[in-house]
């Protein structure tokens, strides 16, 4: 299988069937099931396109993003999508979809510049995307950081890759391993809603405790003991121990469960915030001052051995 | 008529060339002919996976109709996965598209991009329902024996993703060279869950890398495999008929 990408930067792309065509700014990411470029139509519009080789997963993957809109009740719960075609590339039918290009910080970044009291806020979001989503009798399959990304202004999450969504009762389409409930032998591969509910679970621990992850999956083989120890002792998830092994011990299996464990945290986290912003402010000011009088101080010496 | 499809599949996991017994491209050409799909995984780390072998890995699976895949050992899991998952996909759509030739003259790429959600599903729900031989040919060369504890662990990470099948599983694992020198090993034959303990017990030093006598002997299970009854064993759900009920 070549390496090589199937567009390049400033290349047109005209689908076959509805002639649209799209001129490829960059690429966003490749992955096992494909690649997705930034591109923009011919109004002008920045808008994502995932190509793949195979045609079935893309239309899956349309169809499931179709639907989420009609259930989305005002929740941006998918990317909208635009298009669903095919293009000719080099003698060979390739496979494209366009939808919606999500902008937006990644959650480590998000909690790194907003502090980490955030995370339950961006958690309680996701609880309402996966329960619109449950609703449609499919688990999202692959949560994970790396598929949410936050738009600042707003603070609002939003989910990116669809690819993993897999219906009730089969066995998950994509899934990554420090997420995986099976990987961590704790329960079947199966999709279900208790399946998206380890992996918020696993995500809470991922954002809260980076270095945890790298730490316990280094030798390639899951060790549930050291995860449950350190769920147990890890000063940064102490508050958070009662939801996390409530999950562990099956006593949180719903969304709504989990929910109503996360309510308390995020009451902590925005009374934290409002702290932080009624400290944050007079401190502002007195930095001013430090600043200002620093400059008239520099000043006052540089007359003084200018015009001695 | 869909229950009664076997998707046949060998996966090769190697991290170098051949070098040993009968041309492994053809024993894949062959393989292909008997509906066989030959998937190829090669490991990068360590080992001696030039471009040689590269060239090896993906010229066995282009002529076995499967696909190949160079990663490192710690991607190995992850890549048994999606390989065996976008194969049944495959071998199903095929057979979905030569229905669909017949009922309604065009395969699923002749329908409009937006119609084939309704194929894709079907196709979807088709490999997980029908019947899955696959056997495992696993290097175990010199150079592979510190990543068969990796090897090890990825196959059981699949073994945990066929069990959500609904469709029946059967899975036998072979080792080239085998443990007393000859070219392969049949270390597990055909069954739900195969036994894993021999792949650590079958090392030695040293030993060439029988690529094509490992693939040969593979295609042979196979063709036995599938004469045995291999019916799924459905978990029924309530809406599980006669799949061909499915079609359009």
């Amino acid at each position: 299988m070549s390496s090589d990408l199937l567009f390049r930067p400033g290349q047109t792309v005209t689908g076959l069937w509805h002639k649209r065509r799209y001129t490829v700014e960059g690429l966003l990411g490749r992955g096992a099931n494909g690649e997705v470029y930034r591109v923009t139509d011919s109004s002008g519009q920045t808008l994502a396109l995932k190509a793949a080789p195979l045609s079935s997963g893309l239309a899956l993957e349309h169809k499931i993003l179709k639907r989420l809109s009609e259930v989305a009740r005002g929740a941006d719960l998918g990317p909208r999508v635009f298009d669903l075609d095919d293009v000719q590339v080099g003698g060979q039918k390739q496979f494209f979809l366009v939808m919606e290009l999500v902008r937006g910080t990644t959650l480590p970044a998000f909690l790194d510049r907003r502090g980490r009291h955030w995370t339950p806020v961006l958690l309680l979001q996701l609880c309402t995307y996966l329960e619109r989503l449950h609703e449609t009798g499919n688990a999202f399959g692959d949560l994970k950081a790396e598929n949410c990304l936050v738009e600042e202004a707003r603070g609002a999450v939003r989910l990116v890759d669809f690819g993993g969504v897999t219906p009730f009762g089969r066995g998950v389409k994509e899934y990554t391993e420090w997420y995986d409930r099976a990987w961590w032998g704790r329960g079947s591969r199966m999709a279900e809603e208790d399946y998206d509910v380890f992996a918020l679970a696993m995500l809470a621990i991922a954002l809260l405790a980076p270095d945890l992850r790298k730490a316990l999956t280094e030798s390639g083989v899951p060790n549930g003991s050291r995860l449950r120890q350190a769920v147990s002792s890890d000063a940064r998830l102490a508050d958070w121990r009662g939801l996390l092994q409530g999950v562990f011990d099956g006593r949180v299996r719903t969304i709504s469960a989990f929910r109503q464990e996360l309510l308390p945290l995020v009451k902590a986290g925005v009374r934290l915030e409002q702290k932080e912003k009624v400290r944050r402010k007079p401190r502002d000011w007195t930095d001013w001052l430090v600043v200002g009088s620093g400059l008239v101080l520099m000043l006052v010496f540089c007359q003084f051995v200018l015009f001695r | 008529m869909f229950q009664k499809v076997t998707m046949k599949q060998i996966l090769l996991i190697t991290d170098g060339c051949s070098n040993k017994g009968s041309d492994p491209v053809q024993a894949a050409v062959y393989a292909r002919k008997q509906g066989i799909a030959v998937n190829v995984i090669g490991i990068v780390d360590g080992g001696d996976l030039r471009s040689a072998g590269r060239q090896e890995v993906e010229a066995i699976a282009e002529h076995g109709g499967g696909m190949s895949r160079i990663v490192a050992a710690k991607q190995l899991a992850m890549t048994m996965h999606m390989m065996t998952q976008h194969t049944m996909q495959m071998t199903i759509q095929q057979v979905v598209n030569r229905e669909l030739k017949q009922l309604v003259g065009t395969d699923s790429e002749g329908l409009p991009p937006e119609k084939r959600g309704e194929v894709a599903e079907l196709v979807d729900r088709m490999s997980d329902e029908a019947a899955l031989h696959l056997v495992l040919a696993v290097d175990t060369s010199a150079s592979m024996h510190d990543k068969l504890p990796t090897v090890r662990e990825a196959i059981r990470d699949l073994q945990i993703g066929l069990d959500v099948r609904k469709g029946m599983h059967q899975v036998a694992l072979l080792t080239f060279p085998g443990a007393h020198g000859e070219d392969v090993q049949v270390i597990s034959e055909f069954s739900h869950a195969p036994d894993l303990s021999g792949l650590s017990n079958s090392l030695r030093a040293g030993g060439g890398t029988p690529t094509g006598p490992a693939i040969e002997r593979a295609t042979q299970l196979l063709i036995a495999g599938s004469h045995t009854p291999s019916r799924p064993v459905q978990k029924h759900d309530e809406h599980d008929g006669d799949m061909s009920a499915y079609v359009v």
